[in-house]
C-alpha cells in the first residue's frame, strides 16, 4: 500500500538554520490501516505527511503508493489518490466560495474538471444529503460562503470533501488541534465515522495521545526527524497513554546522551 | 484543617483542628502518609479540635490506620472531640480511641534534643559470617556471544546475584534477550533489553526455583548476617550508594561484601542494556553514538521518591585490573562498585530490625518493578548527575571470602 | 447629453477591462501589469488588420487572443520560472511596448474611414430610423453613429458578461476561483494551480484586449501610449463597483465591475467638466485607489449605508 523508504529531507541545507527534519525514514502501511503519528514539537510529522502529500521533493528517498512511485509526482497529481486535512481550518477550502462550490471542487478531486455548470441541482441534492451526514445543520446553508462558518465546521467539511471522492490515502496533519475541545472531539467522531465506514487507509498527525490511542490501529512516533517507536497490532492493542507519555520521556533523554556519557559508560559499564 | 505536629520520643503527637469531611480527607490522608514516609510510625492525633467528622474522613482515618499497621506502627485518637468520639464508637472504630496520652511520653519535645545523633544503626542478624563468591559467567562489553560461556543457574531462597542473561529456555532464545538481572533471596528481576518494556520476574515457589541463562554473574549464597538502618539525621538529608558501601566494606572490615539495600529513592544514576549483547558476533568497541543503540542512559536522576532494590558488590583493596566485573568509582577513591537497582513504587517499612525476606515477601506481592538500572557514576564537571542517593531504608550486607581471587576474577 | 452617452460607451467597452482583472486581480489575486501593455496590444492588433482590410469582428477576435497570448507568457514566467508575480507583469508589459510599436510599424494608427464593429449596428439602427441621422432619446438629440456605438458596446458586454459568468461557474471556472483564494487547498483538490494560474491570467488579458480592440475602434485611432494607466482605472473600477453593489455572487460581482466602470467614467466626465486638468486625472485617480485600498473598511461601510440607504428609501 503505502512504502516509504529511506525519506532524507534536509531544510535549509549548509546554513545555520539549517534543519534535517526527515532523516532516514522507511515506511509500510498496509491497506485499511489507521496511523496515528505522535511526537515532539519539530519531530518532522508535518513534513512527513507533507512529504507524502508532495508539498516538496524529498532529497532522498522514494515513496510509493499502491503500484504508482509517486515519488516525483507533483503535488497536484497526487491529489488524485490523497485526501488531506490540514491543522489549520482555513487551508482546506476557500473562503470566499460557498460550501456547495466548495464540495463541488472535491467531488472532481484528481479528475477532468469539463466546462459544465459546477452546481446543478442534481449535484446541490447530492451535497446537501451527505452533508446532513455531519449532523451540523449545514445542509441548510450550503450558498452560505464557508469563510462565515466556524473552524469545527470547515474542518468537519474539509474532512467530508477529504473523503467525498474515496481516496487511497487520506492525511490528517493535527486536524482537530486548532478547535475548542468540544468541537474536537466532535470532529475527532466524524473523523473515526467516516475512516471505519469506508474502511480508509490514512495517516493522522495529533498531540493528542488520547485520540492516538482511541482512534488507531497503529501508532508512530517521531523524534527528531526519525521514527523512534512503531507500536501496532497487539504492541498497540495493549499501549496505554501513560506507555506512549515514558516512550516520550526516555526519547527526549536520548537526546542527553552525548559523547560524555558514552565515555562513563566505557569506564564504568561493565 | 489545620495540623500542628510535635516529636515526643518514638511519638509523633499531631494536633488537628477542623473538620475532617470529604473536602479535606485527601489532605488528611496524605500529609499523614508524609508523617509516614519521613519515619514516624507512632501518631498521636490530638483530636479535642476537630469538630466534625464524616464518613469520608473515617475512611481517611482507616487508610492511614492501614498504612501504620503495614510498618508495624501505631495508631492513637487522644482526647477526642465529642462528636468524633461518638462518631468513631458508633461506627466501630472506638479501639483507635485512648483517653489520654501514653505512659512513656516524654513530657519534653525532642525536636531539639540530640541532633548529633548517628543516622545509622546497626544490627547483627543470626546466619553465616560471610558468603562465597562465584562468578559462573564473565562476559564483559563487548565480546562476541558464544553460547558455550552462558551459564544456567537456579536460584534458590538463599540466592543472590547479579549479571547479565534471560529465562529463555533455548539458547538460541536467551541470546536474543540478555538483559540485566539482580536475585536477592531467589526472587529474579530481569529486565528485558527492549527500552520501554517493564522488568519480568521470577520468584521461587515451593519446588519451582527460578532458572536464568547466565552470560555474565556475581553470584553468592547464603543469609545476610548483618543490617544496617539508614535514616537522615540533621544535615544529613540523603546517602550516596558509594558511601554505604564503604560503610559496608568498613563494617565487616573485608576487602569484598556484598548487600541488599531496600531504600526510599533521592535519585538514581544508571543505564540499561537495550540491545541483546546475545546478538555480537565478533568482539567489538562500540563507539559513540552507535552506543546509543544498546545502552540506555537515564540522563537525570530518576525515581526520586519510589522505593529501590538493590544489590551490589563492593571491593576496596583489591586490584581493579584483576576485577574486570567492577567498575572504579570515580568519587570514592579505592572504590570498586557493581550494583543493579530495581524500581519499585514506594513502599514503607517499619523500622529497626527487620528481615530482608520479609520485606521482598510483601514487596513482591505489591505492584510489580517499574524498571532496572545498572547503577553508574556520573562525575562529569558541571553536568555530571553524580551517584544514585537514598534518603532511608535498610541495607543487609555480607562480607565475602575472597581466598579464591585468581580463580574468581580471571 | 452627449457626454453622459459616451461616458456609458467608454465604460461598457473598459468594462471588459474591468471584469479581466476581476479575474486576475480579485480571483486570482494577482497584481497582473501586464494589462498596460495587454490594452495597447489589443488595440494595435485591430488597428492593423482593420486598415489591412480585415473583418473588424475577425480583427477584434484575433485581437482577444493576441492578450491571451501575452497573459500566458505572464503566467508562465510567473509558474515556471519563479520570476516574482509583480516582475512577471512588469516584464511583459515593457515587452509588449516593444511589440505594439512592431505590430502597429509606428506609435500611432489612426482608424477614421475603416469599418468597425458597430458598422452592423448602425446598419439595423439606420434601417429601424429610415435613414435618419439623429434619434431623440428622453428628448435629447443623439446622433445615430454614436447610440449605434453605444448599442454595439452594450450587447457586446452583457455577452462578455454572461459568458464569463458561466464560464466562473463551470468545474473549470470554480476551481479558477479558488486557485487565487487558496492554492494549497487547490493543490490538494488535485487542481494544477499553475495551469490554473497561466488559463486565469489568459483569460483575463484576453478581456483586457477585447477593451483596447474596440476603445481604438470606438475614438477612432489605436496608440502606443493608450495602454498606460489602465491597470489603475480598472483597480478603481473594481472597488467602486465593489462599493456599489458588494461580491455576493459571481453575478453581482461581474455587474458591479460594469457599473463601477461605469460610474468611474462617469466621474471623471464630471471631473473633467468641472475643470479638472486632463493631465492630473491619473494623479487623483492614483489617490483614488489608494485611497480606497487603505480604507477597505471606508469602502464597506460606504457599501453599507449605500444599501442602507437605498432599503431605508
Ligand atoms: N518549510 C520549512 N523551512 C524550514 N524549516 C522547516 C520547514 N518546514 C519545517 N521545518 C522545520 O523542520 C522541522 C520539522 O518540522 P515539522 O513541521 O515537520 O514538525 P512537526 O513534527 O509537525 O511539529 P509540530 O508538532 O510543531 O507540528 C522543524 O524544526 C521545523 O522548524
Ligand atoms: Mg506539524
Amino acid at each position: 500500500m503505502l512504502n516509504v523508504n529511506n525519506l532524507y529531507k534536509t531544510f535549509a541545507p549548509g546554513t545555520v538554520n539549517e534543519v534535517k527534519a526527515l532523516i532516514d525514514v522507511s515506511l509500510h502501511i498496509e491497506e485499511g490501516c489507521f496511523t496515528a503519528v505522535i511526537g515532539t514539537n519539530g519531530s518532522g510529522k508535518s513534513t512527513l505527511l507533507n512529504a507524502i502529500a508532495g508539498s516538496f521533493k524529498p532529497d532522498h528517498g522514494r515513496i510509493n503508493l499502491f503500484e504508482h512511485n509517486i515519488t516525483n509526482w507533483p503535488e497536484y497529481k497526487r491529489a488524485s489518490l490523497i485526501g488531506r486535512v490540514f491543522q489549520n481550518p482555513f487551508a482546506g477550502t476557500a473562503a470566499g466560495m460557498t460550501i456547495s462550490e466548495n464540495i463541488a471542487l472535491a467531488m472532481r478531486r484528481g479528475k477532468r474538471r469539463p466546462l459544465t455548470a459546477a452546481i446543478t441541482s442534481r449535484i446541490r441534492d447530492e451535497i446537501a444529503e451527505r452533508v446532513k451526514t455531519l449532523k451540523m445543520g449545514l445542509e441548510d446553508r450550503l450558498d452560505n460562503p464557508i469563510g462565515t462558518l466556524s473552524g469545527g465546521q470547515r474542518q468537519a467539511l474539509t474532512l467530508l470533501m477529504a473523503s467525498w471522492l474515496r481516496p487511497q490515502l487520506l492525511l490528517l496533519d493535527e486536524h482537530t488541534a486548532a478547535l475548542d475541545p468540544k468541537t474536537a472531539a466532535k470532529v475527532s467522531e466524524i473523523t473515526k465515522e467516516i475512516i471505519t465506514r469506508e474502511k480508509l487507509t490514512a495517516m493522522m498527525v495529533t498531540h493528542s495521545m488520547q485520540q492516538a490511542v482511541d482512534l488507531s490501529d497503529r501508532i508512530i512516533m517521531m523524534h527528531r526527524g526519525r521514527i523512534v517507536e512503531d507500536l501496532r497490532d497487539e504492541m498497540k492493542a495493549r499501549v496505554r497513554i501513560s506507555d506512549l507519555m515514558q516512550t516520550f520521556e526516555r526519547v527526549q533523554k536520548l537526546d542527553l546522551f552525548d559523547q560524555s556519557v558514552a565515555e562513563i559508560l566505557e569506564q564504568q559499564f561493565v | 484543617m489545620q495540623f500542628r505536629q510535635q516529636e515526643k520520643g518514638k511519638y509523633l503527637l499531631v494536633h488537628a483542628s477542623g473538620r475532617l469531611d470529604a473536602s479535606w480527607a485527601d489532605h488528611f490522608s496524605s500529609t499523614f502518609k508524609e508523617y509516614i514516609r519521613q519515619g514516624q510510625h507512632h501518631i498521636l492525633l490530638e483530636a479535642s479540635e476537630v469538630s466534625y467528622l464524616s464518613s469520608a474522613g473515617i475512611r481517611a482515618l482507616v487508610q492511614v490506620v492501614k498504612s501504620i499497621m503495614a510498618v508495624q506502627g501505631s495508631f492513637q485518637i487522644i482526647r477526642a472531640s465529642s462528636f468524633v468520639h461518638q462518631t468513631l464508637q458508633m461506627t466501630g472504630f472506638e479501639s483507635w480511641l485512648k483517653a489520654d496520652f501514653p505512659d512513656d511520653l516524654p513530657a519534653e519535645d525532642t525536636e531539639a534534643q540530640i541532633p548529633d545523633e548517628s543516622p545509622f544503626e546497626l544490627y547483627q542478624l543470626n546466619g553465616s559470617t560471610a558468603m562465597q563468591l562465584s562468578v559462573p559467567a564473565t562476559w564483559v562489553p563487548w565480546k562476541a556471544f558464544n553460547s558455550n560461556n552462558l551459564s544456567s543457574i537456579r536460584f534458590g531462597h538463599q540466592d543472590f546475584a547479579l549479571g547479565i542473561g534471560a529465562p529463555h529456555q533455548s539458547d538460541q532464545d536467551a541470546s536474543m534477550h540478555m538483559g540485566e538481572f539482580l536475585v536477592v533471596g531467589g526472587n529474579v528481576i530481569y529486565q528485558p533489553p527492549r527500552e520501554g518494556d517493564k522488568p519480568d520476574f521470577l520468584l521461587p515457589e515451593k519446588a519451582y526455583l527460578p532458572e536464568m541463562h547466565c552470560l555474565q554473574a556475581l553470584h553468592c549464597t547464603g543469609d545476610m548476617p548483618h543490617l544496617l538502618r539508614f535514616s537522615p539525621k540533621g544535615n544529613k538529608t540523603y546517602f550516596g550508594l558509594g558511601e554505604l558501601a564503604e560503610k559496608v566494606l568498613t563494617e565487616t572490615g573485608s576487602a569484598l561484601a556484598a548487600f541488599v539495600i531496600f531504600a526510599e529513592i533521592d535519585g538514581l544514576v544508571g543505564s540499561s542494556i537495550i540491545q541483546s549483547p546475545g546478538l555480537l558476533k565478533e568482539d567489538r568497541i562500540i563507539p559513540f553514538p552507535d552506543i546509543k543503540e544498546w545502552l540506555s542512559f537515564c540522563g537525570e536522576r530518576v525515581f526520586p521518591r519510589q522505593q529501590a532494590l538493590i544489590f551490589g558488590m563492593a571491593s576496596k583493596g583489591l586490584d581493579g585490573k584483576k576485577s574486570p566485573l567492577l567498575a572504579g568509582s570515580t568519587m570514592h577513591k579505592n572504590l570498586f562498585l557493581h550494583a543493579h537497582a530495581a524500581v519499585f513504587p514506594y513502599l514503607p517499612i517499619e523500622s529497626g530490625v527487620i528481615k530482608l525476606k520479609s520485606v521482598t515477601e510483601k514487596l513482591f506481592k505489591g505492584p510489580p518493578p517499574m524498571a532496572l538500572l545498572h547503577l553508574l557514576e556520573d562525575s562529569r564537571p558541571s553536568t555530571g548527575l553524580g551517584e544514585s542517593t537514598l534518603i532511608r531504608g535498610a541495607c543487609w550486607y555480607t562480607a565475602i571470602n575472597t581466598n579464591q581471587e585468581d580463580t574468581i576474577w580471571a | 447629453m452627449g457626454i453622459v452617452l459616451s461616458a456609458f460607451t467608454i465604460g461598457l467597452i473598459l468594462a471588459a477591462l474591468t471584469m479581466g482583472m476581476l479575474i486576475s486581480f480579485r480571483m486570482l489575486r494577482f497584481t497582473d501589469i501586464t494589462v498596460d501593455g495587454s490594452l495597447t496590444l489589443g488595440a494595435s492588433v485591430a488597428a492593423i488588420t482593420i486598415i489591412n482590410g480585415w473583418s473588424p469582428w475577425l480583427a477584434t477576435l484575433v485581437a482577444v487572443f493576441s492578450g491571451a497570448f501575452a497573459g500566458m507568457l505572464t503566467g508562465l514566467l510567473y509558474t515556471r520560472f519563479n520570476i516574482q508575480m509583480i516582475l512577471s507583469g512588469i516584464l511583459m508589459m515593457t515587452a509588449l511596448y516593444s511589440v505594439n510599436l512592431r505590430v502597429m510599424g509606428r506609435s500611432n494608427i489612426p482608424l477614421l474611414d475603416t469599418k468597425t464593429v458597430t458598422g452592423t449596428t448602425e446598419t439595423i439602427i439606420t434601417g429601424v430610423t429610415g435613414g435618419l441621422s439623429q434619434i431623440n432619446i428622453m428628448g435629447w438629440p443623439v446622433s445615430v453613429s454614436d447610440f449605434s456605438v453605444f448599442v454595439t458596446a452594450l450587447v457586446i458586454c452583457i455577452i462578455t458578461a454572461l459568458l464569463l459568468k458561466y464560464f466562473l461557474l463551470t468545474h473549470l471556472g470554480t476551481a479558477l476561483r479558488a486557485t487565487g483564494s487558496n492554492p494549497q487547498m487547490v493543490r490538494a483538490q488535485g487542481i494544477n494551480h499553475k495551469s490554473m494560474t497561466v488559463l486565469g491570467l489568459s483569460l483575463s488579458n484576453g478581456l483586457v484586449a477585447l477593451s483596447g480592440a474596440l476603445l481604438a475602434q470606438y475614438q477612432g485611432f489605436a496608440d502606443v501610449q493608450m495602454g498606460i494607466g489602465m491597470m489603475v482605472w480598472g483597480l478603481a473600477s473594481i472597488i467602486i463597483g465593489e462599493a456599489l453593489v458588494g461580491t455576493r455572487s459571481i453575478g453581482v460581482t461581474i455587474t458591479g465591475a460594469i457599473l463601477g466602470t461605469i460610474f468611474f467614467r462617469l466621474l471623471i466626465a464630471i471631473a473633467l467638466r468641472w475643470g479638472l486638468n486632463p493631465n492630473d486625472l491619473k494623479l487623483v485617480t492614483a489617490l483614488f485607489v489608494f485611497i480606497a485600498l487603505v480604507a477597505p473598511i471606508w469602502v464597506k461601510s460606504l457599501r453599507k449605508t449605500i444599501w442602507g440607504g437605498l432599503k431605508n428609501a
